[in-house]
């Protein structure tokens, strides 16, 4: 099954804006914004992955991680830049210089990268559920959540297969 | 410390094991020492993350009961403060990778990678034991150490190694102990006897 990743596109030029999202429309589902107010008004759980433009005004790069940090999002932040040779995070980066292929591979990267830190999310909670069965000696019960657990176990083993062990570890444990 | 042919067998499919040891002095290194020994899957190198103990303390640990042949390397997370509190020993006549700072565990995780892909490249097959859960634990949330301990798991198990993860069973309430089991392939059990089960099992 092919999932389709939520993406926020923010910059303040709209035509830049429109541009990008609609190089990532084939693959993912976009917003667009084009102030950081409205970047922040599109963070939802559901978000994969937002692109913020240092254009959009001054503190608007922190103004969104602190946001992303602050809800406790599970989407991975990236910042749009003209090149490769600012002074941003490598990691975070994200050139809208590069060919659409690219730009779309790297919008893609990070997606996957939400996606294992969101289904590792999942798992935690439900293991979490089961280890209080346990604990108060409820085995029907636990057996059932122990089959939710193998099925999620499942789809975190497709949600990590992409990933390098350092993507895998910034996914989980950057938290901006 | 001996186990049955069930035990084994568990063990030889098991990836990432929790260690369940008494809050006895260099229970877990030893304990990791002997079940690395007595494993059918042979390993060419341990490596061991060292957090309150030192790299030092616990290769001594080791070498009582571990045999001369595997090669030894540490990943030593020291915030400072452990030679102020304790006298337990400094650097470590082995290689010893430093890391800063045990609410770091992007750094520790990228660093135990980073020694995983040397060795891989060297043909070495790897055991790896942290210790401990336990420490990281008073440092870190738990949801934070339980997916570093899931992910790590991942990790190992792309380079056909073994991480036994040592949690003083004593230090924590069971849901504690059970959320960190399912977060491994089997859990050994050291309280007299040894208990070897399957995750699945627990």
């Amino acid at each position: 099954m092919t999932v389709r990743h939520l993406v926020i596109v923010g910059s303040e030029d709209p035509s830049t804006t429109d541009e990008l999202a609609a190089v990532l429309r084939d693959t993912c589902t976009v917003r667009t914004a084009y102030s950081t107010p409205e970047v922040l008004d599109r963070l939802e759980p559901d978000v994969d992955v937002v692109l913020v433009d240092p254009g959009l005004g001054e503190d608007s790069v922190e103004t969104v991680r602190d946001a992303v940090a602050g809800r406790e999002l599970d989407c991975q932040f990236g910042v749009l830049s003209t090149g490769t040779d600012d002074r941003t995070d490598d990691d975070i980066q994200v050139s809208v210089a590069a060919s659409e292929r690219d730009f779309r591979e790297r919008v893609e990267q990070l997606a996957t990268r939400a996606r294992y830190r969101k289904t590792l999310e999942e798992y935690y909670e439900l293991v979490q559920a089961s280890a209080e069965l346990h604990a108060e000696d409820l085995p029907a019960q636990r057996d059932q959540v122990q089959r939710r657990l193998e099925a999620l176990g499942r789809r975190l083993d497709d949600a990590a297969a992409p990933l390098d062990a350092e993507a895998l570890f910034r996914a989980v444990l950057d938290d901006g | 410390m001996t186990m049955g042919d069930d035990g084994h067998e568990v063990l030889a499919d098991a990836t990432s094991v929790l260690l369940l040891t008494p809050a006895v002095r260099d229970a877990g290194a030893s304990a990791a020492a002997t079940l690395f020994e007595q494993g059918s899957k042979p390993h060419d190198r341990v490596v061991a993350v060292t957090v309150s103990q030192s790299a030092e303390r616990w290769v001594q640990a080791w070498k009582r009961h571990a045999g001369p042949l595997t090669e030894i390397s540490c990943i030593d997370v020291d915030d400072g403060t452990r030679s102020a509190r304790t006298a337990d020993g400094g650097c470590a006549t082995m290689p010893v990778e430093q890391v800063a700072s045990p609410s770091d565990l992007e750094t520790l995780g990228r660093t135990v990678s980073n020694v995983l892909e040397r060795a891989s490249d060297d043909d070495e097959r790897v055991g790896l034991a942290v210790h401990s859960v336990t420490d990281l634990l008073h440092h870190v949330d738990e949801p934070t150490v339980f997916k570093f301990v899931y992910t790590l798991g991942e990790v190992v198990r792309r380079t056909d190694g073994t991480v036994y993860f040592h949690l003083d069973a004593g230090a924590h309430g069971t849901e504690t102990v059970n959320t960190f089991a399912a977060a491994c392939d089997a859990i050994v059990e050291l309280d007299g006897d040894v208990t070897v089960r399957e995750q699945s099992n627990w």
